[in-house]
């Protein structure tokens, strides 16, 4: 179907895997407006297609790969794409953001978005040439791990002449083959990583997926466009943190910045600082091992940084990785954490997922609940435990299971770190509470992002009282909406990082920056009523270039209000979808040790509010003490006709 | 003795993972003092460093655990670690 819009390619399709057929799928400019693209209109299309009986490992779950308008056109980041699907890991829906060509090459081929429905009768990979899709038997394949998946492919996409195609691929690993429910999917370098979306792959025995095209895709105003562009590029370069820390210091940089604020977590979120830090921050990363920093197409920040392994330049680690790989388990080898984040990319698993297992693993040995020969600090035999893992063989079968099912077997839920079965990433939230509400709301489990990253304010950008409940739900719903659109867009939510003006984060301890950290606290009612009557903030604001592209490149009308009820919407969508496989407010929770053991011993308020944060967080968002939507939030979200 | 620790960008900036100084030989008796001194061993260290004493105004300053402004008081045996501001994650 065609869009009046630019930005699109006008194409949704679904390709039945069972019975390699493929059909369009009705997507119209009115749901353009309402969910973008992105994880949002993925979110749309398993509600309108899933019942709640359907299973992560079935024909009827869906593989939903979705790209952004803004992919392709030249937004600053915005090469990403999503793939969501019903989680073996949390048997809700996942989806998990990826960088890389894929999304970019996936609209050259004609398309906003993939469906992907069945399975494959026999081990397969699928090659999309523009309109043409082919199922290529994959036994070749089985077997190899990531990057020699990917590099088999490229020999599979070489012209007579000896030269590689351009085109852009996915690929899983034996994890992926395996079902570990915390498989991920790898393009390139980058990773689809969270929620097990690579198990679901393997299930439906799809290998591998290849896309080119020779499409363009079309702007609204290209002139207007390319100045727009210029001129945020130019923003993002200049700003403290978009343009001089992440680039220099990646997301490993933060490291050090939440052992000071007592946020890192350590031996399995026993403690939010770790002795050793120095040793595995993202400054020792830099000055002894980094070789040089890369970034995603049309990426003004480049914040992956390349490391050596084994004399081969690869993916260093995010600061996840680090953190739970070395305070996470008490390890201090830096060399370590960086060939093991290249071992678990290659098998194809999360990292926080995996590295988060393997703690609560090590302190349930410790504690004598499960004897798995598994200790903190002792580090010689973890590249054995991945392959073992991703191979389902041994302990590793058990740990492929991940942490809430493994605490279920052996007990220790209380220190079992996850939230709706995705384990937490290395921020430690009882020295930010705004961040363990989000936490434990975010729809597709323990994820810090879709959580709402309240870290920014409780520490890290900005430093407002990181233990007062007071004015957190309201912050968390608003950058949760900001990022829902973000994301449905086709952008990195990094660029959001801009949104805070300059001079906050390069004078922490000005006046201005004083101010501001002691009045969040008190302005939880602005913002809720912000979040109220978005709508009428008609208004376009000079820190948030994302509204005007839209106009732009799009020509669709967009400002800074409709933009956070386009999110707002997003974030109900999903968890509209979520409601249909059970959950409700008694599955938003975190670990007992978050809750009611405080950090520090010597002061209470060291843990998560929870139960207050959350009653303040439903009645924000307009849904009821269960945690689902009103009626009238589903109306007054464009939603009526799913109440 | 005070123990001065660098992080984020002042390091990689600096080349200077730390120092320790004696406050009453150094005439140093608030942070705010201490960033003449590591200027002057910045550019000791590195004679063409970017970084500036508006840069150095702008860390993070954290005293023996506690976030902390540039005045307060420093004491023999503090801890004193100095940050560029971070995000991202």
């Amino acid at each position: 179907m065609e869009s009046k819009y630019s930005g699109y390619m006008g194409r949704v399709v679904m390709y039945d895997l069972s019975t390699q057929t493929l059909t369009d799928y009705p997507w119209s400019d009115r749901e353009r407006e309402l969910f973008i693209g992105g994880k949002t209109m993925a979110s749309k299309i398993m509600l309108d297609n899933f019942t709640g009986q359907e299973k992560p490992f079935s024909e009827e779950n869906l593989i939903v790969i979705t790209t952004g308008p803004l992919t392709g056109t030249g937004a600053p980041s915005s090469s990403r794409f999503n793939i969501s699907t019903l989680s073996p890991q949390t048997l809700i829906t996942t989806s998990s953001n990826c960088g890389g060509r894929f999304g970019w090459y996936l609209k050259k081929a004609g398309f906003d978005a993939l469906i992907l429905k069945g399975k494959c009768p026999e081990h397969s990979w699928l090659e999309i040439n523009n309109d043409k899709f082919v199922m290529h038997n994959a036994d070749d394949l089985w077997g190899l791990k990531t990057g020699e998946t990917q590099e088999a492919l490229q020999e599979k996409h070489k012209m007579p002449n000896g030269k590689l195609m351009k085109y852009g691929q996915l690929a899983i690993g034996p994890a992926g083959e395996n079902q570990v429910l915390y498989a991920s999917v790898i393009s390139d370098e980058r990773a689809s990583g969270r929620g097990g979306v690579g198990a679901v792959f393997g299930w439906k025995n799809l290998k591998a997926i290849t896309v080119r095209g020779n499409k363009t895709v079309p702007v609204k105003d290209p002139e207007k466009t390319k100045q727009w562009i210029i001129k945020w590029d130019k923003y993002i370069k200049s700003h403290p943190l978009t343009g001089n820390q992440l680039p220099r210091l990646g997301t490993a940089g933060l490291v050090s910045s939440m052992q000071m604020r007592g946020m890192l977590s350590s031996k399995n979120y026993n403690y939010g600082k770790y002795e050793h830090f120095d040793k595995v921050n993202g400054e020792t990363l830099a000055e002894d091992f980094n070789i040089v920093n890369k970034g995603c197409l049309t990426c003004p920040m480049k914040c992956a940084r390349t490391v050596e392994v084994n004399g081969k330049p690869v993916k260093g680690p995010e600061l996840e990785t680090l953190g739970l790989l070395g305070g996470g388990i008490l390890n201090p080898n830096l060399a370590d954490i960086l060939k093991w984040n290249y071992e678990i990319d290659e098998l194809g698993m999360d990292t926080i997922s995996a590295s988060s297992t393997l703690a609560y693993a090590m302190e349930a040995n410790e504690k004598g609940l499960w004897k798995n020969g598994l200790e903190f600090g002792k580090t010689d035999n973890i590249s054995q435990i991945w392959d073992d893992v991703a191979h389902r063989r041994g302990i590793g079968a058990e740990l492929a299971d991940g942490s809430k099912r493994l605490s279920e077997k052996y007990g220790g839920k209380e220190f079992a770190i996850h939230s709706k079965g995705m384990e937490l990433a290395a921020y430690e939230p009882r020295r930010a509470v705004g961040q363990g509400l989000g936490y434990a709301v975010s729809n597709r489990g323990g994820c810090h992002l879709n959580g709402g990253y309240l870290v920014i304010v409780e520490g890290l950008g900005l430093y407002t009282n990181p233990l007062t409940h007071h004015a957190k739900a309201d912050f968390t719903m608003l950058f949760q909406n900001l990022m829902e659109t973000i994301s449905a867009s086709g952008q990195c939510l990094f660029t959001s990082y801009a949104f805070f003006p300059g001079f906050l984060i390069t004078r922490p301890n000005g006046v201005i920056t004083t101010i501001a950290n002691k009045a969040i606290p008190f302005i939880g009612g602005v913002l809720r009523l912000i979040n109220r009557v978005s709508p009428a903030l008609a208004l376009h604001l000079p820190v948030f270039h994302h509204t005007k592209i839209f106009s732009y490149a799009l020509g669709m009308p967009m400002t800074f209000g409709k933009y956070i009820r386009t999110g707002e919407r997003s974030y109900n969508v999903e968890r509209l979808v979520n409601s249909k496989f059970g959950v409700n407010a008694s599955w938003d929770t975190l670990p007992k040790r978050l809750t009611d053991t405080p950090q520090d011993p010597n002061n209470p308020k060291t843990k998560v509010p929870l139960e207050t944060l959350k009653k303040t967080y439903y009645k924000a968002r307009g849904w009821d003490q269960n945690g689902l939507p009103t009626k009238h939030t589903l109306r007054k979200l464009g939603l009526g006709e799913y109440c | 003795m005070i123990n001065v620790e660098l992080f984020g960008l002042f390091r990689l900036d600096t080349k200077i993972k730390g120092f320790e100084l004696d406050p009453s030989a150094e005439g140093v008796s608030t942070v705010k003092d201490i960033y003449p001194i590591l200027l002057k061993k910045a550019k000791e260290v590195n004679p063409a460093t970017k970084i500036c004493a508006k840069d150095i105004d702008g860390c993070i300053i954290i005293i023996n655990g506690v976030q902390s402004k540039k005045s307060a008081h420093v004491n023999d045996g503090d801890k004193i670690q100095l940050m560029s501001p971070v995000c991202g994650g």
